[in-house]
């Protein structure tokens, strides 16, 4: 569905034109919102590229201060890869983590230096002093361990996002829309009967239109998602003998 | 919050709108010309000004503005701008129609 579609029934089901186009398009990035709030979806893959910085241990994640990742829609980690691009074939190998630095701290010491083989995620100053997230005056950054890389190694971070819905309201370029639209509605019209008709005892009807662990859409969602999410491993069952019966019982698969 | 809103049909539809603007500017009786101080400007949901594109026939009449709306695009949700400046006081009101282009649900209830 287009966005504007999906505006008009919204608008439908709380009564036509009693939200302004303000309302709507906060109650449709809040709609978004609390899909993605409740699970790392493929739709939020992204990939970040950057390089580290010779004797430079922290990297701000969602500014781009200081060589920092800059960003901003920084929701979750997935994995960091290194790479030492001065090889004559370069490979890219997983960078451990994210490791608390209370504990990664003590394998290291401060004047380590080489090829980032853990980090930490935390909210840090650039000295990479841990910080109450409450009141952390810093963004949140990657620490490489050891804590002075020697070369200015290629990084990559795949991670997940926040994303958002296209302006255009004739667009329909949004994963949401073209695959989950009903899931938006529903959490859109339900953010729209709270803030404008105040009737938060019809609005919980669409919120478990959403949420019902049966027949809900974020059931639906999370179930698509675990297939695209395992689209490239190899699961290893026993077709025969005595372990056969493993082959139903979650918990017990083994992956590459 | 718009002053009004309007369904087009993106069927080579074309309507005229008016704006009077008397009751905003109590101490003028007539506006400045389009051009002079007058506006009519219509931006598409993303931001761009479309006016050469959606807007025809722009007059001034009085304490009137008014401008026909054609060639829109299905789904597509303008935000057009009618500015009245005043010709004696130069005071400015700024009235503002929401535009729905819809092909199906054109009409209401």
């Amino acid at each position: 569905m287009k966005v504007a579609e999906v505006r008009d029934v919204v608008r439908d089901n709380v009564g036509r034109d009693k939200a302004s186009p303000h309302m709507l398009e906060w109650a449709l990035a809040q709609g978004l919102r609390e899909i993605e709030k409740t699970g790392n979806y493929y739709w939020m893959r992204a990939v970040k590229t950057w390089s580290a910085v010779v004797n430079q241990q922290s990297y701000s994640i969602t500014t781009s201060s200081s060589s920092g990742l800059n960003i901003p829609s920084y929701k979750d980690t997935r994995i960091l890869l290194v790479s030492d691009q001065t090889l004559t074939n370069p490979d890219w190998d997983e960078v451990f983590g994210p490791i608390d630095m209370e504990e990664i701290g003590l394998q290291f010491a401060d004047t380590s230096d080489g090829m980032p083989v853990v980090w930490s995620l935390d909210e840090s100053t650039t000295t990479a002093t841990l910080e109450d997230p409450n009141t952390a005056a810093t963004s949140p950054s990657i620490l490489l361990y050891p804590p002075k890389p020697d070369k200015t190694y290629s990084m990559r971070l795949h991670y997940f996002q926040w994303t958002t819905l296209p302006v255009a309201t004739t667009s329909a370029a949004h994963e949401v829309l073209l695959r989950w639209p009903e899931a938006l509605i529903y959490l859109a019209t339900e953010a729209l009967l709270t803030s404008i008709t105040k009737d938060p005892q019809f609005a919980t009807v669409w919120r478990q239109r959403f949420s019902d662990p049966k027949e809900g859409e974020k059931r639906k969602i999370i179930r698509y998602n675990r297939d695209r999410q395992q689209d490239s491993r190899i699961e290893f069952r026993p077709v025969r003998g005595g372990l056969a019966q493993r082959r139903s019982r979650r918990g017990r698969e083994i992956w590459l | 919050m718009a002053h009004d809103i309007l369904y087009v049909n993106s069927q080579s539809e074309l309507q005229p709108y008016i704006f009077n603007f008397a009751e905003d500017l109590p101490d003028d009786t007539s506006l400045s010309d389009i051009g002079s101080g007058s506006t009519i400007t219509a931006y598409s949901s993303a931001g761009t000004d479309v006016s050469a594109t959606i807007l025809s026939s722009k007059t001034r009449t009085n304490m009137t503005l008014t401008v026909k709306i054609g060639a829109v695009t299905d789904f597509e949700e303008y935000r057009i701008e009618f500015v009245g400046k005043g010709a004696t006081t130069a005071n400015i009101f700024t009235k503002v129609l929401e535009v729905r282009a819809r092909k199906t649900i054109q009409g209401g209830f």
